[in-house]
């Protein structure tokens, strides 16, 4: 017995001993760095701990979190990485909404305990949408094997398969999109033997084909309209074309493209000359909150011998009557292609303010532009602006508000150059101001140092995807082939 | 007869060393260099969603391939242990000698399930494991409830008869088997693999060795050939041999055109590497990865590439991949820190320089025009310069030959290679001499006296004198090989 007490005495000394403040001997000025990047930045009040490395060399690390004068946790390991007890984050994020919290770093170098600055965040007290989707797969060109499409829950570190391609013989799966936010109307598109058109609607999958017969190319890049009914659809002739030189890789670009709207109730699509021409590529449709507009990008016409890198986009939008199903009074909103530019992804905020986009030198896939960057429009003036303050050197690319609008996430390979990962933004409705970008927390904080699969079109919804087993069932099914 | 499961355990497992090290050597290669262990929680998470336990353990057990022998030695034991851990579970069960040897049966089928590489390892590793279990099992049982047998069966034979009995049907056993092994034996897959593996290490004289033994017995096979003459190249022998075994298969001798075949996407890599084409060979080895997996030579270029082509932070992630592995991980970290012992080894990018406007992309179906971009982007490129001669001659294109041979020049020829000399009198045949003035070479009169031979047995249809006079020269290859016709392709008439 003695010596288990003993045993005991010495697990609680040592826990203690790890955990037990270590006074300053010495102060820097300067922040230590970590990665990633947490520093200045705004949290939502419902994210999952931001764990991160300390960047700075010493014996052990002493790591003090809190708010205000109260120290809500303290981490101290000989390692630098700094892993947040979950509980203890939630915790701290409830008491510091509203207010900054701070990361107070010591290092102990040499018998000598050195505390940096503080490192400061702000907590928003607007959550983020708790459920952020997207595809996973390697960024390569044609060939494909394991690819699917994840939910990863924003509070916890918790990731769950909606569709993962290993599931119905590896077959292509892309451009999932929900109506509102909401996973009770959604759709994803299947490429492969079993290849078609998943909505999920009034608790019902169907399969279908939005493209009609007599149409050349199908249904590609899809837009809910807000009220779950409609679908814009892109109908694309891409193609990919590969770099001889230089250190951008692909250009996917489209030869062909017009949009049409898909009815999901009757199984029908409808367009009109203005968005379906021969003369012009329209793409990248999107709905304004009210369902009243459709923005899109539009170019010239691709002929044969057309230089790829001559091709830009301008911004249009369309009004759209849903009672008559009609659409008309096409409009140019910004003229990227008379200063050099492309543009791409246009997003309307959930107020109907501001529209976000994607600005870069050609084309229209910009994620694979390094030059990509954000912009954002004010819709009562027509001012346009880059968002520097979340623009990197390297793509900043695929966007995607909020519900509330107070957050967005995009796609950026700032870290790297070749593989997307979810950044998010703080965004004031009312003023436009935009918060520094923050990477999506993992668990393991080294975790994108090995992890080769590339984040694609990162979606924000407001509760999680239940059906899966409900999709995966309907993908045997034969689609429904849409008429006109 | 005491022993004998010991000296058969031997026996089998010395067997199947010698045949890993020899005329399965290719099968230890193949899979380590489609396997690769990592030693993190990701991998060991990841690995058991996709490939459950029996996977993980394999994955272990394949990364000792690196070092080859510790690898035939391995797999060798992990299928004698079949045997003598099924023998034990009968011994056990039984309470006798296995009088029939039944147990040498699952370790030859699993032997023999091993030969083609395309068969997993999961199969012989589980079924190991589960003996392993199985035996330790029934030791613990036998320990607890101090049974000696579980089925009584009494003694069938006298001690001569069984003996009989086992001699004989152990020679009926490797009878089937040596029967077995020489109707399965895929030497095609072993040619293959080996060339492979050679051309990977530069070894460009056994590369020469496995594809020309292949070629040599009048078999066409794409990737046999595109090796075959990247090793001329190498040896600095395509000029002068490229026509030395029927090159029925036209320019998909020298290259893979995009066919977004996964299984041609392990290979195009190789020849752009070499060429100094670097953004095609890494575009063909991020295919590859996708495909294969993340393993050792994927990984391991692709940070390669990225490095020369100026992206160290993509390369960073293969490496960071890499230094997870057991034998990798020194390669891994000399890469990262820049040694001077990796460094030089890096490919050279022929393209590093260009910046095009406006841009330019690759013709991913025909590598003619790329052949000619690197040569007029980088005169110096000797193997484009060869490349694009062959291609030129191997779709019958002798006009365009004729028109781009003025870049020989740039090098060191001591003389036009006779292949060069003959395709060029088809084009000095075709056109005007003033025509041919302009291209700015002459044609010796030892070819044109060659010619007039050739021309006199076509006319005599004299096949065979032709074949053996005549089988390694252009105007064969033009005449009676092509898989384009018979014709030569001039500028108004253009191949695709």
């Amino acid at each position: 017995m003695k010596i288990r007490n003993l045993l005991y005495l010495s697990v609680i000394f040592f826990l203690f001993s790890c955990n037990q403040y270590q006074a300053p001997d010495d102060y820097n000025e300067q922040s230590p760095v970590i990665y990633p990047d947490y520093t200045d930045v705004t949290f939502p009040p419902n994210i999952a701990p931001p764990n991160f490395i300390i960047r700075e060399e010493g014996d052990r690390y002493q790591t003090e979190i809190g708010y205000g004068q109260s120290v809500e946790m303290r981490i101290t390991d000989s390692s630098p990485t700094v892993i947040i007890t979950e509980k203890r984050w939630h915790d701290l994020l409830k008491k510091a909404a509203g207010d900054d919290i701070f990361f107070r770093i010591s290092i102990l170098k040499k018998d000598q305990w050195i505390c940096y600055a503080d490192i400061n965040n702000s907590i928003s007290t607007a959550p983020v949408d708790p459920f952020l989707v997207y595809r996973l797969l390697y960024p390569g060109y044609e060939l494909w094997n394991e690819m699917g499409i994840y939910q990863r829950d924003l509070t916890s570190y918790k990731e769950i398969a909606i569709a993962a391609n290993r599931e119905f013989g590896n077959q292509c799966v892309n451009c999932h999109s929900f109506a509102g936010h909401s996973p009770e109307t959604m759709m994803l598109h299947i490429r492969g033997e079993q290849g078609g058109t998943l909505i999920y609607r009034n608790n019902k999958v169907e399969k279908v084909n939005p493209k009609p017969e007599d149409f050349k190319n199908g249904a590609t890049y899809p837009a809910w309209h807000p009220e779950g009914r409609y679908l814009a659809y892109s109908m694309n002739d891409v193609q990919q074309f590969f770099h001889s030189s230089g250190q951008k890789p692909v250009e996917v670009s489209d030869l062909a493209a017009d949009i049409v709207i898909y009815d999901t109730e009757t199984n029908r699509i409808f367009t009109d000359s203005l968005l379906f021409t021969d003369e012009y590529m329209e793409t990248f449709p999107s709905w304004s909150p009210d369902g009243k507009t459709l923005y899109f990008c539009r170019a010239d016409a691709y002929t044969k011998g057309t230089s790829l890198d001559s091709i830009r986009y301008d911004l249009y939008r369309i009004s759209f009557d849903a009672e008559e199903e009609r659409l008309y009074n096409l409009e140019r909103v910004y003229h990227a292609s008379a200063i050099g530019q492309s543009v791409s992804f246009p997003r309307v905020s959930p107020n109907g303010r501001y529209l976000m986009f994607t600005q870069f030198d050609y084309g229209n896939f910009s994620i694979w532009h390094p030059e990509s960057d954000l912009y954002l429009m004010d819709l009562t003036n027509g001012e346009v602006s880059a968002i520097d303050e979340v623009n990197s050197d390297d793509v900043d690319s695929y966007h995607t508000w909020s519900s509330s609008g107070n957050w967005f996430v995009f796609s950026s390979k700032r870290m790297d150059g070749l593989w997307a990962r979810p950044y998010f933004a703080s965004f004031d409705q009312e003023t436009g101001e935009v918060g520094k970008a923050f990477l999506l927390p993992q668990k393991d904080p080294a975790f994108y140092d090995t992890f080769t699969y590339t984040f694609n079109v990162p979606e924000l919804i407001k509760s999680p995807v239940t059906n899966s087993e409900q999709l995966i069932e309907a993908i045997e099914k034969t689609a429904n082939q849409a008429t006109n | 007869m005491r022993y004998l499961r010991f000296i058969l355990f031997a026996v089998l497992s010395l067997f199947y060393f010698f045949m890993y090290q020899g005329v399965l050597s290719h099968v230890i290669f193949y899979h380590e260099q489609h396997q690769l262990f990592l030693f993190s929680s990701n991998y060991f998470q990841q690995t058991l969603q996709t490939e459950g336990v029996p996977g993980y353990i394999t994955n272990f057990v394949i990364q000792f391939f690196y070092i080859h022998q510790l690898g035939s030695a391995i797999l060798a034991l992990i299928l004698g242990s079949v045997y003598l851990l099924l023998n034990q579970v009968i011994r056990t069960i039984t309470g006798r000698d296995d009088l029939l040897q039944v147990a040498v049966i699952p370790s030859l089928f699993l032997f023999f399930y091993t030969m083609p590489v395309d068969n997993s390892l999961k199969l012989p590793v589980a079924v190991f494991v589960i003996l392993l279990l199985l035996n330790i099992l029934i030791l613990i049982s036998k320990r607890l409830f101090k049974r000696k047998k579980y089925i009584h069966i009494p003694p069938l034979l006298n001690n001569r008869l069984s003996v009989a009995v086992t001699v004989v049907l152990l020679f009926s056993y490797a009878g089937y088997g040596y029967y077995h092994f020489m109707k399965s034996y895929n030497v095609s897959e072993h040619i293959m693999v080996k060339a492979e593996q050679h051309a990977r290490s530069g070894n460009w004289e056994k590369v020469l060795e496995y594809t020309g033994n292949y070629l040599g017995r009048g078999r066409s096979n794409q990737l046999i050939s595109y090796f075959h003459n990247l090793a001329l190249y190498h040896k600095g022998e395509l000029p002068y041999r490229l026509f030395d075994h029927p090159q029925a298969l036209g320019v998909e001798s020298l290259y893979f055109p995009w066919n977004s075949d996964s299984r041609e996407s392990e290979y195009g890599y190789m020849l752009y590497e070499k060429l100094g084409y670097i953004n095609e060979a890494h575009r063909w080895e991020f295919e590859a990865m996708v495909v294969w997996g993340e393993t050792a030579p994927h990984l391991m270029n692709l940070a390669r590439y990225n490095l020369v082509n100026g992206r160290p932070l993509v390369a960073q992630r293969f490496i960071n991949i890499l230094k997870q592995s057991l034998f990798y991980r020194d390669e891994a970290t000399k890469m990262e820190e820049g040694s001077d012992e990796i460094m030089p080894s890096l490919p050279h990018n022929s393209l590093k320089n260009v910046v095009d406007s406006p841009a330019r992309f690759a013709n991913v179906l025909n590598i003619g025009p790329e052949l000619q971009h690197l040569l007029e982007k980088d005169p110096t490129n000797q193997m484009a310069f060869e490349y694009l001669m062959s291609q030129l001659l191997l779709s019958n294109h002798v006009e365009r030959f004729a028109k781009s041979l003025r870049y020989i020049r740039n090098f060191s020829y001591t003389a036009l290679p006779a292949t060069y000399e003959e395709a060029l009198y088809i084009y000095q045949l075709g056109v005007s001499s003033e025509e041919f003035a302009e291209i700015g070479f002459t044609v010796s009169d030892e070819t044109k006296r060659r010619f007039a031979r050739y021309y006199e047995l076509v006319q005599a249809n004299e096949t065979d004198k032709l074949n053996s006079e005549f089988g390694s020269s252009y105007w064969y290859y033009l005449n009676y090989i092509s898989p384009y016709g018979n014709k030569v392709i001039t500028d108004d008439k253009k191949m695709q």
